[in-house]
């Protein structure tokens, strides 16, 4: 059994990935690639060409944000911010990130007396906590409500511009249209394509991304 | 080294929180103090304490080895996303854990034998069996966490580790006896050297009795194990053998990690 199947892809500096694809196409799995959390059986994940499998300082250069956020229950998120940084070193923008979300009474709660909004902001704040080349954000918007929401995307679009490479993989194509410079179509392990969102709408003659996404989705399935 | 020392660290931090570490340490005290006040003799105090050391220490190894690993899974998730070797994240929480449970252990022998006051036969035995506890202590939480680190299905996990603490408590020694038994024509006593090396709990059982008089009641076996096992050489092999349980054990943990898909 794979989850993914002889994928190959590059991925550059400054541009923001929405990788989609249908429940079980592979997403978690890719990302989790990047990570080195799951080996691949052949081939070889590269960032600034140099391998992740067996490479623990390649994530120096990664801030993850996973779909469930894992932290110890028994514990503040301050202590947890501060594990981190033990491990990685000083974070520049940890006070900006806390204000940004609005969760500077949140902070010195224990993690299991968190709200499941609460904890994914906490989570975000994680993973933009440290400077990285890549930011990677498992379906980031789940449990999220708007207005932290719109300030994930901010977030999103100024680490973009800052010339950061984010992959983040969602299901809410009005988001992903929004952010997105460029779509990565995963279906049953394998990839299907790549293109802008704008293409995209084109092609399939479709008001919006959704439209498309759905069309795509109705197709792969008959 | 610096990075494993400092989750070493972040764990033992984590376990002094726990109540149940401090529970522990409360069983050993009042064990040990029960036994060594009440006893009548101080031989039968030892033997009933070795028979609890030898026999509850792995299986709370087991358990709370196991527990550990599963309750410790987000932490774990956490830490393994962030620039750290896997090895560093599994051996720093193994080795605190270690630490801590065997620390317990020490305090509440001491401190419950302490009533005793000073006897040197005493106090060279239970210095052997508390070498032997924390050695126990070591392999099998490693165990535990070997198994666990192999199977995400929590169930499955503990109840291999508890099968592996059966079989060498209880088990074994029935199938060594049956062998015995079987082959009690030939000459077998140095093979029950060899199997005995096999078995942590066999081994700590074996080293500690041997030190005591009990041993004479042990016939011809005990009279082989006594001139293997009752000198400096003999314990030495003895050790050797327990630290290469601890050594292969870790080896395990590194292989298995670095193949799991997390």
């Amino acid at each position: 059994m794979h989850a993914l199947k002889s994928v190959d892809l590059t991925f550059e500096k400054g541009v923001v990935y929405a990788l989609l694809g249908p429940n079980g196409s592979g997403k978690t799995t890719l990302l989790k690639n990047i990570l080195g959390l799951v080996k691949p059986s052949s081939g070889d994940v590269l960032i600034d060409n140099k391998t992740v499998i067996n490479n623990s300082a390649a994530r120096n250069k990664v801030g993850y944000m996973p779909q469930y956020a894992h932290f110890p229950g028994n514990v503040t998120a301050n202590d947890v911010f501060k594990m981190l940084q033990k491990l990685r070193g000083e974070s520049k923008n940890l006070e900006d990130l806390i204000e940004h979300f609005g969760i500077q009474d949140q902070v010195g709660k224990k993690i299991s007396a968190l709200s499941g909004g609460n904890m994914q902001k906490i989570s975000a704040v994680a993973a933009f906590m440290f400077d990285a080349d890549i930011y990677i954000l498992d379906e980031p918007s789940v449990g999220l409500d708007p207005l932290a929401n719109f300030k994930l995307k901010e977030l999103i679009i100024k680490y973009r511009d800052q010339g950061k490479t984010v992959i983040f993989s969602s299901h809410l194509m009005g988001e992903v249209q929004e952010v997105a410079n460029e779509i990565v179509f995963l279906f049953q392990g394998e990839l299907i394509f790549r293109k802008e969102p704008k293409v995209l709408i084109e092609e399939e003659k479709a008001k919006n991304l959704e439209q498309a996404i759905a069309s795509i989705f109705q197709r792969m399935y008959v | 080294m610096f990075e494993l020392f400092r989750l070493y660290r972040i764990s033992i931090s984590n376990l002094l929180r726990a109540r149940w570490i401090w529970a522990y340490l409360g069983f050993f005290l009042l064990v040990s103090f029960g036994l060594f006040r009440y006893s009548p003799t101080l031989s039968g105090a030892m033997v009933s304490y070795m028979n609890v050391v030898v026999l509850i220490i792995p299986l709370i190894a087991t358990i709370i080895g196991s527990m550990y690993y599963y309750n410790n899974y987000d932490f774990s998730m956490m830490m393994l996303t962030q620039p750290i070797k896997r090895i560093s994240v599994f051996l720093g929480q193994i080795w605190a854990l270690i630490t801590m449970l065997s620390v317990s252990f020490l305090i509440g022998t001491i401190g419950g034998a302490a009533y005793y006051g000073f006897d040197e036969t005493l106090w060279t035995q239970l210095i052997l069996l508390m070498v032997c506890g924390v050695f126990l202590n070591a392999i099998f939480t490693s165990i535990a966490y070997v198994l666990a680190v192999k199977s995400s299905d929590k169930v499955r996990g503990i109840g291999l580790a508890m099968f592996i603490w059966l079989f060498m408590a209880v088990v074994y020694d029935g199938l060594l006896l049956a062998y015995f038994y079987s082959f009690g024509q030939y000459p077998v006593e140095n093979h029950a050297i060899a199997f005995t090396l096999l078995n942590p709990i066999d081994l700590s059982r074996v080293v500690v009795m041997l030190q005591m008089d009990v041993s004479a009641l042990m016939g011809y076996t005990g009279a082989v194990f006594k001139s293997f096992f009752g000198n400096i050489a003999g314990l030495s092999i003895s050790l050797f053998a327990l630290i290469f349980w601890v050594l292969i054990l870790q080896f395990f943990l590194w292989i298995s990690l670095r193949k799991k898909d997390f």
